[in-house]
């Protein structure tokens, strides 16, 4: 290497001293706190004991799982069969609202059992004001909606 | 619609260039860089991606020698 | 060395190395695509493939980024700069099967062009944890495959080394896209930190290792040489210089190697003429100075390549003045021969040696 090309690779790398701390540290930061489910070990939650509610389709089965203090909640969603988009994200809306004015639950891709810890607001007597979309972030498609 | 224009650029681009390729590692090759005459087929075929991008200037090299040899 | 090209050049040590890298990366893949088809049986093959590769790469990324600054730190790294860009290029490989897999897993089921979808599908660039991600991948891709083509030689020669230089100086600009991929992608779906301090560790590392290894470099380039005498410098004591090894000097911002041949010194300019390897970070193999990069040779006498080869380095007159090195910083004429400083090996020592 002749001087000025060190000289470059120095400035390149202060450069990313500070891009990249930022870049990192950005992005973790503003990483939404649902999904609570983690991507590489989808079972990785136990089952909470309780069924509250149940919601049967095709390809696969909604459950509203509860402790019997009801103080837990979990969304579990159970793939029957292997669906034909790759991968796709829940969200909670109030009823008849688009994605836009909803919650983040988690991510599904086609094969597997999910579970997402979810809070109070799944209580049966809350949900009937609210739906569940089940949305394709790729092609900005609502594939499904879900009411309990 | 201007990435499905951008798209069609670039695949017209790099056919261009897979035309230009295979004349240019036959032949070519040896007119710009002496270094490659006798050049093994695997060498020629190595380069072959690298041409498909770079062709015009390859293209550029190649007129020039050809002018300087006549 | 460059009479005429080859495919790849190779040698027994190229040739183990290459195996090495072939065997680690067929290793890596099968070992993580059987662990997640025992601990997760529900994965698809595509996705174990898409996750194998990615993390394969990024590794391989990280071993190409650092074996730089190692090498700078300590030269028992110097074997793997060897062939770094055999590295490169199944890097890119990796990355390219990554790619190609998530095209088609994520992008290609629609009936959409499946790379217009990669650019269509979300354009949601304001917002960081929905950013596309996916695009920021495919231009690291893209950097590296431009790269991987222009890895020959011959590219070298064609495109003139201070453009192929600028070109692959781009691999910081991809790996800074690569990190933010990652970021911006897998972490966001992600609450298990563990992909995320692997992450901030790696880039910690590499930027550590540059940053130490570059202000090192500096340090050896500032180096002033105070005595002065009708154009020669005084650089070190003859005994400084090892057998068969060079000691950089950086003189009027020129680096020149003093090398140790036959205890005799002679100075050549540091830059070799393939592609700008360290020659004083190089021994003497066979007579000749051997560029630790690539191999290319030079013989101390008159800095020319031996024949067929035609590379010609400048040349430098030393003196000794008793154990005193004295260097003239002015070049000589590429290949200018030259007659080395003897070295002048006190009486005492010599006594020892024959006892």
């Amino acid at each position: 290497m002749i001087k000025p090309l060190r000289k470059r690779h120095l400035q390149i790398w202060t450069a990313l001293a500070v891009l990249l701390p930022l870049g990192i540290i950005g992005a973790r930061i503003a990483t939404p706190k649902f999904p609570a489910q983690t991507l590489l070990q989808p079972d990785a939650a136990k089952p909470l004991p309780d069924i509250l509610k149940q919601r049967e389709k095709d390809n696969y089965i909604v459950f509203i799982r509860s402790n019997p203090q009801r103080s837990a909640f979990q969304l579990e969603w159970l793939n029957k069969n292997p669906l034909t988009w790759p991968s796709a994200t829940i969200y909670k809306v109030p009823k008849g609202s688009s994605v836009n004015k909803g919650i983040l639950i988690g991510r599904i891709e086609s094969r597997g059992t999910y579970r997402f810890t979810v809070d109070a607001a799944f209580e049966p007597e809350k949900l009937s004001t609210a739906q569940l979309i089940l949305y394709d972030f790729i092609h900005e498609q609502i594939i499904d909606t879900i009411n309990f | 619609m201007v990435i499905s224009i951008v798209l069609i650029l670039i695949v017209t681009y790099l056919a261009c260039g897979l035309l230009f390729a295979i004349p240019f590692v036959i032949k070519g090759v040896d007119k710009i860089d002496e270094a490659a005459n006798g050049g093994s087929i695997g060498f020629r075929i190595i380069i072959i991606p690298g041409a498909m991008v770079f062709w015009p200037l390859l293209l550029k090299k190649w007129i020039k020698q050809g002018g300087h040899k006549k | 060395m460059g009479a005429s090209y080859l495919a790849v050049g190779w040698n027994r040590q190229k040739k183990i190395y290459d195996w090495f890298i072939f065997a680690f990366c067929a290793l890596y893949l099968t070992t993580f695509i059987a662990v997640t088809a025992l601990y997760n049986p529900d994965y698809t093959f595509e996705t174990a493939l898409i996750r194998s590769t990615a993390t394969l790469a990024i590794l391989l990324l990280h071993v190409i980024l650092s074996i730089g600054p190692l090498t700078r730190i300590n030269k028992k790294f110097l074997p793997l700069l060897y062939n770094r860009r055999h590295l490169g290029v199944t890097m890119f490989s990796v990355a390219l099967i990554h790619g190609s897999f998530s095209m088609l897993q994520f992008h290609a089921l629609g009936n959409v062009n499946p790379f217009v979808s990669l650019f269509t599908s979300n354009t949601q660039y304001n917002s960081v944890s929905q950013f596309p991600f996916q695009a920021l991948g495919f231009f690291a891709l893209v950097i590296f495959f431009l790269m991987a083509i222009t890895s020959h030689d011959f590219w070298l020669h064609t495109l003139s080394p201070k453009i192929w230089k600028a070109l692959h100086m781009f691999v910081y600009l991809a790996y800074f896209l690569v990190i933010m991929h990652v970021m911006l992608g897998v972490v966001q779906y992600e609450t298990n930190p563990v992909l995320f301090v692997m992450v901030l560790a790696g880039a910690a590392t590499l930027v550590t290792l540059h940053l130490v290894a570059g202000t090192k470099e500096v340090r050896k380039d500032n180096r002033i040489f105070k005595l002065k005498k009708e154009g020669f410098v005084y650089v070190c004591e003859s005994q400084d210089v090892p057998d068969n090894c060079a000691k950089i000097f950086c003189i009027d911002k020129e680096r020149i190697a003093l090398f140790r041949f036959e205890n005799k010194l002679y100075a050549i300019h540091n830059v070799c003429k393939h592609q700008g390897g360290p020659l004083g970070e190089g021994q003497i193999i066979d007579g000749c100075i051997t560029c630790p990069w690539h191999g290319y040779q030079y013989l101390p006498q008159n800095g020319q390549s031996p024949p067929p080869f035609k590379e010609k380095v400048s040349t430098y007159i030393v003196t000794v003045e008793g154990s005193q090195v004295w260097l003239n910083p002015q070049p000589l004429p590429e290949g200018t021969e030259r007659s080395g400083a003897a070295i002048i090996i006190p009486d005492k020592q010599i006594i020892e040696n024959v006892q």
